[in-house]
């Protein structure tokens, strides 16, 4: 099983990289199809086309300004028949903002109004939020992951160059060692605050993640994977996002808003924690798929 | 007077659609990748912007309960914040993968102004 | 008094923003979209939002620029004397 599973690891990274076999049987019937049916078409020279993309660049600037005006206009045209600025008359604020904020403490359990109505009342955007999160991670991947395979000659260099800037600076060491713990604990307590004060999973993830990339700066990239190899990130990320998924199910499934308190508060506590850890997570796969190209 | 005080009345939403205005020449004139990029996020923040102005009263103070949600006259409309924290965050991984894309451009090809790439890329490689 | 407050940091937007559209350099550009998001997070602030000023603090103005700035090294335009074109 571990054999198949290979087999199409490799098949996919052929298919993204256009290596595959198949690549090699399209490029074979286009030369023939070349060949054959092809007339020759007269070149243009390197004048013309300059000349082409000169106008093209010019009726292309006026079109884009004339567009942009037209955009403003109306927007602003729209802009004077909306209500007025902080009436509490107006018709935005009607009774579903009463039902949210007159129920949210003991359907929620949560004191935070925004973090209760986010992971409870409007759950499932929320869901596909931290889905986003994980694909745009995983697409920075495919695209930086550095392929050990064709290490070309810029590759070698460019390595070489990074792991002589990787040698440690002295004013970032010291202040590191005072500053990196107090962020931390501060990123972990936005974090397992969210319910009660301003806060929550999204705030506390990315001060958890930029806490991540400080200490990487500081202390190098060995230090980071002492405790963060690659198996453990991925844990923290997939691990996150199935906590997320099967307990708003579960919550769902058992009726929504019929739990009473005092569970309703530990599902939101452990539904934050796991919506920061993808966060977290993807903050410092950002950063690291910059730099080095590998985690 | 009288379209001054209209203009300090609807501060918030005209500085929204000017934000708008701006980010959208910046990416659509601008032949460099990295402004491209700018431009588009500038537009993003000022659609929040216009958003999380609709939830404002006058008055009141932020949604966080004090007495258990007793009186739900004293908070200000949360909603319109709900929507505006998942757009933040897209907006972020959105500019984080085009900055990869960016990236492998230039390995690929040496340049990232637009006016350079294009003829290279419309005679096929 | 709330009013002119809040329309001097407006002002402040819209200037910060045509001032990093106009810029020759790509550094400048990134330090004063930075900037652009400091006031953005300001206004949420003003706006009775907390959440969201806590979020565009750590993500607009830290994570964003800290990602601009890793391209910009990898596209080589950090260099003193290296201007670019519009």
């Amino acid at each position: 099983m571990i054999q198949m599973s290979n087999d199409r690891f490799d098949k996919l990274k052929n298919w993204v990289d256009g290596t595959g076999p198949e690549h090699k049987h399209m490029q074979r019937s286009q030369q023939l199809d070349a060949v054959h049916y092809d007339t020759p078409k007269p070149e243009k020279t390197v004048a013309q086309q300059k000349a082409s993309f000169n106008t093209f660049f010019k009726a292309y600037k006026q079109v884009a300004a004339v567009l942009v005006g037209v955009i403003a206009v109306f927007f602003f045209i729209a802009i004077f028949s909306m209500p007025e600025f902080g009436n509490p008359d107006n018709p935005t604020n009607n009774e579903v903002v009463e039902r949210y904020v007159g129920s949210a403490e003991h359907e929620t359990g949560a004191e935070n109004v925004i973090a209760g109505m986010i992971l409870n009342y409007r759950g499932f955007d929320t869901f596909g939020e931290s889905n986003v999160l994980f694909i745009a991670a995983c697409c920075v991947m495919m695209l930086l992951w550095r392929d050990k395979k064709c290490f070309t000659d810029e590759d070698r260099i460019a390595l070489e160059l990074e792991k002589r800037h990787e040698e440690r600076d002295v004013i970032l060491s010291v202040i590191g060692k005072i500053a990196i713990p107090v962020i931390l604990v501060f990123g972990i307590c936005v974090l397992f605050n969210g319910h009660v004060s301003p806060g929550g999973g999204f705030s506390g993830g990315s001060i958890l993640g930029a806490s991540l990339i400080i200490f990487s700066v500081t202390y190098g990239s060995d230090a980071v994977r002492r405790f963060m190899s690659e198996r453990v990130y991925n844990i923290i990320r997939i691990s996150g996002l199935c906590i997320y998924g099967v307990l708003f199910f579960i919550y769902i499934y058992c009726g929504a808003n019929g739990i009473e308190n005092g569970l309703a508060q530990l599902l939101v506590i452990i539904i934050d924690i796991a919506v920061g850890l993808v966060v977290m997570s993807t903050m410092f796969g950002f950063y690291a798929f910059y730099t080095k190209g590998e985690l | 007077m009288d379209i001054l005080s209209m203009i300090i009345d609807h501060r918030y939403t005209i500085t929204a659609v000017v934000l708008f205005a701006i980010g959208m020449i910046t990416m659509m004139l601008n032949p460099n990748l990295i402004k491209k990029v700018v431009g588009f996020n500038i537009m993003d923040s000022a659609t929040f912007l216009m958003l999380a102005t609709q939830g404002f009263i006058k008055g009141r103070t932020a949604a966080i309960l004090i007495d258990g949600g007793a009186d739900t006259t004293l908070y200000v409309n949360p909603i319109p914040a709900g929507l505006v924290l998942t757009g933040i965050v897209v907006s972020v991984s959105v500019s984080a993968f085009s900055l990869a894309l960016i990236q492998r451009i230039y390995k690929k090809y040496g340049t990232i102004n637009l006016k350079e790439l294009l003829p290279v890329l419309k005679d096929g490689e | 008094m709330d009013a002119v407050f809040e329309c001097i940091l407006l002002i402040g937007l819209v200037v910060t923003a045509i001032a990093s559209a106009l810029q020759k350099k790509l550094l400048n550009t990134v330090l004063i979209y930075t900037a652009y998001g400091l006031i953005m997070s300001v206004l949420w602030m003003l706006l009775r939002a907390p959440d969201l000023a806590i979020t565009e603090a750590a993500v607009g103005a830290g994570v964003s620029g800290v990602l601009f700035f890793l391209t910009l090294k990898k596209i080589h335009k950090i260099k003193e004397h290296d201007s670019d074109e519009q």
